[in-house]
C-alpha cells in the first residue's frame, strides 16, 4: 500500500543514443511516512516524481499507487487513477492566476466530477487548516509564495489521496518560510495517512522526514 | 465550465473586447442580411408574389441570359404556350400633382397580389403607392400621358425597385404601344416546346430581372467575407489566449483532467463569447433595421436575423475548434520540474 516502486527505468532519447535517467529505483512509502528525495539537479528527481505520479510511463519496472498496479494503464484510466489517488504540489505552486484560493481547491473536486458545492465544507476546512481561512477569496497574486504553496498544499489533499507527491515545493522560498512549509507537509502526512514523496535539493528540509533518500546519476545512494 | 466562467470575469477586459468585435461583426452581418432581403424584395417581390411556377421568355440570340428588358413574345407565341400573358413597362404615374416612376404589369386578374379594395378589372394600385399619393378606387390619374381611373388596391409588391401597378393586358398594350408581350406565366410547361421561348422557373427568372444577381452576388460576397473574417479574429484570439495559459492547462491535467475537460471548457467559454457578442450585435442590429426600414429597402424579422447570427456563432466556433484543439495535446508532465 502506499506507493510502491520497483525497480523502475526511465530513459530519453538522446541524439541517436538513450540518455539514462532512472537506472531501476526501488522506492516505498508507507501510509503516512514523509519520504524525502537528495539530489543534485539532473539526477533524476522530476522523472521519479512524473513515474510515480503517472505522467510518465516508465520503459520498465512496476508502479503501484495505493496497492492499483499502474503499468498497464494508459490514456483515460491512469488519467482516472491520478485523479483519484494523487495530489501533486508543484515547484511553483502552480495555481490558476484566475480562481481564488477556495476556487483552486474546488476545481480539484470538480475535475474529479464530485459536486462543488458537497466539496465546499472540506474545501474550507483544508484552508483553516494550512492556516488561509482568511485568504479564501484571494487570488495567487494576492498571496505570497508561501501561502501559494500552502494553498497547492491543501489543493493536493481535497482529493483524499493515498499519494503525495511535492515537487520542490519550498525552491521559491526562503529558508524560515521553507521549514514552516515542510513541517506542514510532514504534518498532514500524518494526520491524512497519506504516503509522502517529497524532492528537495535542501539537505536542511529532507532531514525533517521521516527518511531521506538520495538519488545520484539515477540510481539511489 | 468551472475555469472558463472564472477566466471570463478574471479577464473581463480581454473578453469583452472580443465580445465587442463579434458584437460589431454580428451587427453588419446582419444588417447586410436585412439589406439584401430588402432590395431582393424591392426587385423581385412581383416575380416571387406570381401565382405560377413557370415563366416564359424570348431565347436571347447565342447563348445570353433571357431578360425581362428585351424579351417580347408574338400573340403566336403566346397562344401556343396557352396561359397568362404578362406585358412589363416602365412609365410614370402622375396624380395630384405629383408624379412617379412606376413599372406596369399587363396582367390577367388571376395574376394579381391579393386585392384589398375595389374590384380587378381596371388599374390597380399598391396599396402603399395609394395611400402615398392620397388615392382610392374610382380616383382619375395618368399613366403614360394615359387618363386612368383607379379601380383597386392590392398588396404592394415591386419589380426591379419600382412599385408595381396593374393594368388588363389589352390595355397595356396600348400603353406599350405593341401588340406583343413581355412573358407568359405558366402553371406547368408546356405540352411541346414553344420555338424561340426559354422555360424558367419563377425562382429562376429573378435573375432575369435587370442587375437582379450582380446586386445580390455582391451582397452575398460582403456577407460571406464578413464571415471569414470573424472566423479568422475569434480563431486568432483563441489561439493566442491557449498559448497563453498552456502552463496552466498542463497543471489541470496533471491534478487528473482529461482532454475532454479541457476542450469542454475552451469550447463552453469561446462558445458563451460568442453568443454574448452575437446576441447583442443581432439586438442592435435589429433596432437599427428597424429605424432604416423607413428610408431604405430594409427586412428586419426572424429571417434576416437569426440565421446570420447563427452563422456568426458558427463560424466563430469553428475558428473556436482550430485554436483550442492544441488544448487536448498539452502535456501535464510540463507541470512538474523547472520553473516556469
Ligand atoms: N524530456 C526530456 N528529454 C530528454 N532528457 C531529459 C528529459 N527530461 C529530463 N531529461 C534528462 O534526464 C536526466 C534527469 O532529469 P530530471 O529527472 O529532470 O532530473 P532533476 O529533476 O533531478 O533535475 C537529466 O540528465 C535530464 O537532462
Ligand atoms: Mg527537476
Amino acid at each position: 500500500m502506499g506507493l510502491e516502486l520497483e525497480d523502475v527505468r526511465v530513459t530519453y532519447p538522446d541524439g541517436d543514443r538513450r540518455l539514462t535517467a532512472l537506472a531501476g529505483v526501488t522506492l516505498r512509502v508507507a501510509p503516512g511516512e514523509l519520504v524525502s528525495v537528495l539530489g543534485p539537479s539532473g539526477s533524476g528527481k522530476s522523472s521519479l516524481l512524473a513515474v510515480a505520479g503517472l505522467l510518465l510511463t516508465p520503459d520498465g519496472g512496476r508502479v503501484r499507487i495505493g496497492g492499483v498496479e499502474a503499468a498497464g494503464l494508459r490514456g483515460g484510466a491512469r488519467d482516472r487513477l491520478r485523479r483519484e489517488r494523487i495530489g501533486f504540489v508543484f515547484q511553483q505552486a502552480n495555481l490558476l492566476p484566475s480562481l481564488t484560493a477556495l476556487d483552486q481547491l474546488l476545481l480539484s473536486a470538480h475535475i474529479r466530477g464530485e459536486s462543488v458545492r458537497s466539496a465546499r465544507g472540506r474545501a474550507e476546512r483544508l484552508l483553516e487548516r494550512v492556516g488561509l481561512a482568511a485568504r479564501r477569496d484571494r487570488r495567487p497574486h494576492q498571496l505570497s509564495g508561501g501561502e501559494r504553496q500552502r494553498v497547492g498544499i491543501a489543493r493536493a489533499l481535497l482529493g483524499r489521496p493515498r499519494v503525495l507527491l511535492l515537487d520542490e515545493p519550498t525552491s521559491a522560498l526562503d529558508h524560515e518560510r521553507g521549514v514552516d512549509v515542510v513541517e506542514l507537509i510532514r504534518a498532514v502526512t500524518a494526520e491524512h495517512g497519506v504516503a509522502s514523496l517529497l524532492v528537495t535539493h535542501d539537505q536542511a528540509h529532507a532531514r525533517r522526514a521521516d527518511r531521506a533518500v538520495v538519488l545520484r546519476d539515477g540510481g539511489l545512494c | 465550465m468551472f475555469i472558463a466562467i472564472r477566466d471570463l470575469r478574471f479577464a473581463r477586459g480581454r473578453f469583452a473586447l472580443l465580445g465587442g468585435v463579434v458584437a460589431l461583426m454580428t451587427l453588419m452581418v446582419v444588417a447586410l442580411t436585412g439589406l439584401t432581403a430588402g432590395l431582393r424584395a424591392a426587385a423581385v417581390s412581383a416575380v416571387d408574389r406570381l401565382p405560377t411556377a413557370y415563366l416564359a421568355l424570348e431565347q436571347p440570340p447565342d447563348g445570353a441570359q433571357p431578360s425581362f428588358a428585351t424579351s417580347t413574345l408574338t400573340a403566336e407565341q403566346v397562344a401556343a404556350l396557352g396561359a397568362y400573358p404578362l406585358g412589363i413597362s416602365t412609365n410614370r404615374l402622375a396624380a395630384g400633382g405629383r408624379t412617379t416612376a412606376v413599372t406596369v404589369f399587363g396582367a390577367d386578374a388571376a395574376l394579381l397580389p391579393p386585392l384589398r379594395r375595389g374590384a380587378a378589372g381596371g388599374l390597380a394600385l399598391p396599396a402603399d403607392l395609394a395611400a402615398d399619393l392620397g388615392l382610392s378606387p374610382g380616383d382619375p390619374v395618368e399613366l403614360g400621358g394615359h387618363p386612368q381611373t383607379v379601380s383597386a388596391l392590392v398588396e404592394p409588391v415591386s419589380f426591379s425597385h419600382l412599385p408595381v401597378v396593374y393594368l388588363p393586358v389589352p390595355a397595356w398594350q396600348a400603353l406599350a404601344r405593341t401588340d406583343t408581350v413581355t412573358a407568359v406565366a405558366l402553371a406547368a410547361p408546356p405540352a411541346a416546346p414553344v420555338p424561340g421561348t426559354v422555360l424558367r422557373t419563377r425562382a429562376q427568372s429573378r435573375d432575369a430581372v435587370g442587375g437582379f444577381s450582380s446586386e445580390q452576388g455582391s451582397l452575398d460576397l460582403m456577407r460571406g467575407l464578413l464571415l471569414v473574417v470573424s472566423a479568422l479574429v475569434v480563431g486568432a484570439f483563441f489561439t493566442v489566449w491557449t498559448v497563453q495559459r498552456t502552463p496552466d492547462l498542463a497543471v489541470v491535467r496533471a491534478l487528473g483532467a482529461g482532454r475532454a475537460y479541457l476542450l469542454r471548457d475552451a469550447l463552453g467559454q469561446a462558445a458563451a463569447v460568442l453568443l454574448a457578442g452575437a446576441v447583442l450585435g443581432g439586438a442592435a442590429a435589429t433596432g437599427l433595421g428597424l429605424l432604416a426600414a423607413r428610408a431604405v429597402p430594409y427586412v428586419a424579422d426572424a429571417s434576416t436575423v437569426a440565421p446570420p447570427l447563427l452563422a456568426m456563432v458558427g463560424v466563430g466556433l469553428l475558428g473556436a475548434v482550430v485554436a483550442v484543439r492544441r488544448v487536448a495535446a498539452v502535456d501535464p508532465i510540463t507541470a512538474l520540474g523547472s520553473a516556469r
